[in-house]
């Protein structure tokens, strides 16, 4: 009893902690508070597909990308409010997900070639928006200011951002946690771990892939919607461009694939790690960080396979979690 | 009539520019065949081996097909000091992390670069590489031209290497099945080190070709290794003649696209065929029996 008061406590604090933050740190860190979330966010939704699954899915640019060009085309063009946008953009992302999905799963393209078969999709949608005059081609698109209000998800101060991106994450996190052992995740890890047996046993390999792949595009597309309103400029290689996929990827597996806290963890770690290095190391056209930042990478993925998340004690990532070698 | 000229110029030129392809393909299928490492710091190797080009060009004024002399064996070393300080732990790695480690590599090599040689783009100016010859109307530089040839004799040595020479055999047979190679008493390991020296090198011969006709910036390898990974995967894996063959395919469909489309979409073309060959021919155009070599 006196244990869950005690956690109910730290809990308490915690979230106070966490909705003072913005108050206290300068506009800058509430800059890069707002991407570590959304990063975060993003790690999350690829981790469905990608750590509990076990699909190495590169593409998932692509996805955040159509929806921020959805919900900003059609704000810009017809007025309409990103809030209802976003979930048009999301629909748009599902079925290009379906798409990838049906073609992918159902020919059982998978491991490497499933990799590099989601980067080709996503590089001829590169190639699509910066050849679409209609979108802005490869200059992209400034979206304009039309007033800060809810209704044009366009804020004055930096802080309402904060609070949507944090309430997405946190829901996302939670939502997660509560479902961790329905039978949809359970098949997904059963297929990372082996798909034949998983086939063996019963599991519809198709539909569990097909239906995880959704997901987690629907998830990623909320995110690219978001970055759209908050950056309020859109172009092809930031919306599409390899580093946009690849970021979530090195995100998740740094932290913990297959983990709940992994993803926020990596992008925790990511931030901090790209702040400190930054203002350590300026010059050199701002590559010497991102030297580090390679080396960094290579070190953690050596010496924590499994993420960073295994330095933790074992209550934050339940062993059946996190992906085994 | 035009059409038909229009057509051939095409082929030729993506035969042409499939042949330096080739060379970036055919060392990464080496490593991605054998070793089942998808390496993304493939395509910074050829960034490497460009600037190595421009370098010897400025500095030791060195022509640079004569830098070959330099590259090579600089490239081979470089590419065994890899495997056994970096490739050789990615081995039995899950595929996960094997993508982050050369990514890893990629973004260290690329960062290099941009600290080491800046952002500018570096070219060389060689009269004679810009000269052009005509075919029946058709206008052909020598840059090009020679680049397409230095690409083939490369490929040739390099089939010739592994059917007739002992450490060529004990490569395909350690790619083909590497138990089986060590019952054999091959040092397989070795033999990695080898491939991936050999794989290595011609990431930079590639580089020093490619460099009279297009300058050197750190990034350029992004636009090569997608290419690559499409014709390796495209050829089959490990398969180095069907590698060469589908190089040239893609580049006559980025050259027929380019014309018949419009230049921006011309890069569509390689996906579009990549991911129809691996969703209703997952094995590669062209399967053989035995496979390698």
């Amino acid at each position: 009893m006196k244990n869950l008061i005690n956690k109910i406590l730290l809990g308490l604090i915690g979230i106070t902690l966490i909705c003072l933050l913005p108050f206290w740190v300068g506009d800058y860190y509430l800059f890069l508070l707002v991407l570590t979330c959304l990063n975060a966010y993003m790690a999350t939704s690829w981790n469905i597909i990608g750590g509990m699954g076990g699909q190495l899915a590169l593409g998932h640019a692509a996805f955040f990308g159509l929806s921020g060009y959805t919900s900003t085309f059609l704000f810009q063009k017809y007025g309409l409010s990103p809030w209802a946008g976003m979930w048009i953009g999301m629909v748009v992302s599902a079925l290009y997900g379906a798409l990838i999905g049906l073609l992918c799963f159902r020919y059982k393209v998978r491991g490497t070639y499933f990799a590099l078969v989601t980067l080709a999709f996503v590089e001829i949608l590169r190639i699509i928006f910066v050849n679409l005059k209609t979108f802005g081609g490869s200059e992209g698109i400034v979206i304009g200011l039309k007033g800060h209000s809810w209704r044009a998800f366009q804020f004055e101060s930096k802080v309402p951002y904060y609070f949507i991106i944090l309430l997405m994450l946190a829901a996302l996190v939670l939502t997660i946690h509560h479902f961790r052992n329905t039978r949809f995740i359970s098949y997904l890890r059963a297929i990372r771990e082996d798909e034949e047996v998983a086939q063996a046993l019963g599991i519809d390999v198709f539909k569990i892939k097909f239906w995880g792949l959704i997901l987690s595009a629907c998830l990623t597309s909320l995110g690219g919607a978001f970055y759209a309103q908050y950056v309020l400029y859109i172009d092809p290689p930031s919306m599409f461009g390899l580093t946009r996929s690849f970021d979530m990827v090195f995100i998740c597996i740094m932290g913990g694939m297959g983990t709940i806290l992994g993803p926020v963890l990596g992008s925790v770690v990511f931030s901090a790690f790209m702040e400190v290095t930054n203002a350590i190391f300026k010059g050199g056209y701002g590559a010497n960080h991102l030297i580090l930042y390679g080396i960094l990478l290579m070190v953690v993925i050596l010496v924590f396979p499994r993420g960073l998340i295994t330095l933790f004690p074992t209550n934050f990532h339940r062993r059946k979690d996190a992906v085994r070698n | 009539m035009s059409i038909l000229v229009e057509f051939l110029a095409d082929l030729t030129y993506g035969i042409l520019t499939g042949g330096v392809y080739a060379l970036i393909a055919v060392g990464l299928s080496l490593s991605f065949g054998m070793m089942g490492i998808v390496n993304f710091a493939h395509g910074s190797i050829v960034m490497l081996g460009m600037y190595a080009t421009y370098y010897s060009f400025t500095h030791l004024g060195l022509h640079p097909y004569l830098s070959m002399a330099l590259v090579i064996p600089l490239f081979f070393l470089f590419g065994m000091v890899l495997e056994v300080g970096l490739f050789r732990f990615m081995y039995n790695v899950p595929h996960n992390n094997q993508f982050l480690l050369t990514c890893g590599l990629m973004i260290v090599l690329n960062n290099l670069a941009l600290s080491a040689f800046s952002a500018n783009m570096r070219t060389v100016q060689v009269s004679f590489l810009e000269e052009g010859f005509s075919l029946g109307g058709i206008v052909i530089s020598y840059g090009r031209f020679l680049a397409f040839v230095v690409g083939v004799i490369f490929y040739l040595l390099l089939t010739l290497f592994l059917r007739k020479t002992i450490i060529g055999k004990a490569i395909r047979a350690s790619a083909q099945n590497r138990e089986g190679a060590k019952l054999c008493g091959i040092n397989v390991s070795t033999i990695y080190t080898y491939a991936f020296g050999v794989g290595i090198m011609f990431a930079g011969v590639a580089g020093l070709l490619i460099l009279p006709f297009s300058g050197a910036y750190p990034d350029v390898g992004d636009t090569f290794i997608l290419t690559a990974f499409i014709i390796v995967v495209l050829g089959g894996m490990g398969n180095i003649s069907a590698a060469f063959w589908a190089s040239l395919i893609i580049g006559v469909a980025e050259a027929l696209g380019a014309t018949f489309m419009s230049s921006g979409v011309k890069y569509l073309f390689p996906f579009i065929i990549f991911i129809g060959v691996l969703l209703f021919r997952p094995t590669g155009l062209f399967v053989r029996k035995t496979g390698n070599g």
